[in-house]
């Protein structure tokens, strides 16, 4: 064999061997992570699980830990943590009890009406004394017009360091929206607004003029 | 037979008392005052069956239902 094959012979072990070691390396990395992530969740079992609820989505903390976040709020059924451990099982059992206890509550304040809209979409409808009409969601309000569209809709919710369960939240936001509508008005941060603009129109120093839908101009909405 | 039901990470807590029984009720009353004036809760009187709440700001221990929410706010 002439010496360049050698040669390529030789690279190609090496780098095989790089590799190798590499992988090996990472399966003990993850390995060492599994085993002190298990032992973290020993120790901070007695730890509360909390959840944070927000228009983007809900995290779901266990002592100091992010358990689970995720994109899209849950509308119906319950936390589940796969083929994980029985540490993860137990607070996944908490968090269902806490939040099968808190949809019992809440039943108890809605009338049937609302008890029906709440098992077919997860909302619910009431009205505040100034006999606005307003839906009351899993992750926010929704304040309505007379014949039921949406006009605005607000992210309010209990204080998270609470991490109430769910429909704890939606209760909470039911007795406000009947009992303190203008402190969702004023603190309440609006998420959706109807009458907005759709489009933000900035004339530019050579006089051209920039029209664009506002997401594009998040900072400027910000001001 | 009264009781503060608080919103929490569990559901819900109860405290209950027994009207004409003053030391239940001043337990009460004092967790109520508590909750109401260190952590900022906000009270609600309902009935059992929960037709009608109504925000109260003082402990009332003919309620038979007192619900406690934590403080609201814009997210």
């Amino acid at each position: 064999m002439s010496p360049f094959l050698w040669f390529i012979y030789g690279a190609l072990s090496a780098y095989g061997a790089y590799i190798l070691h590499h992988i090996i390396k990472k399966h003990r990395e993850n390995k060492r992570l599994r085993v002190e992530l298990r032992e973290r969740l020993r120790q901070t079992n007695t730890e509360p699980l909390t959840v944070t609820v927000s228009p983007e989505g809900y995290v779901l903390r266990h002592g100091g830990d992010i358990v689970i976040t995720t994109a899209s709020t849950p509308t119906s059924g319950y936390v589940q943590f796969g083929n994980g451990s029985n540490i993860l099982s137990e607070t996944a059992q908490r968090y269902n009890a806490a939040r099968e206890r808190s949809r019992e509550l809440l039943l108890r304040f809605l009338d049937a009406e609302q008890a029906k809209q709440l098992a077919d979409g997860n909302s619910f409808i009431t009205t505040s004394l100034s006999g606005r009409k307003w839906e009351i969601r899993q992750c926010g309000i929704d304040l309505l017009d007379d014949i039921g569209d949406r006009i605005r809709s607000y992210c309010y919710l209990a204080d998270e360091a609470e991490g109430l369960p769910v429909y704890d939240q939606m209760l909470a936001r039911k007795l406000m929206v009947e009992h303190h509508e203008g402190q969702i008005l004023r603190d309440g941060v609006v998420t959706y607004d109807r009458d907005a603009p759709r489009y933000h129109i900035e004339t530019l120093p050579n006089g051209a003029r920039v029209i664009a839908p506002r997401r594009y101009f998040r900072t400027v909405n910000n001001e | 037979m009264g009781k503060l039901t608080i919103l929490d990470r569990t559901g819900d807590s109860e405290v209950s008392w027994t009207p004409g029984d003053v030391q239940s009720a001043k337990e009460a009353a004092i967790r109520f005052k508590e909750m109401t004036d260190d952590k900022g809760y906000l009270a609600f009187r309902a009935d059992k069956e929960g037709n009608g709440t109504a925000p109260i700001k003082e402990f009332d221990p003919e309620a038979e239902e007192i619900l406690m929410l934590p403080r609201m706010v814009g997210g």
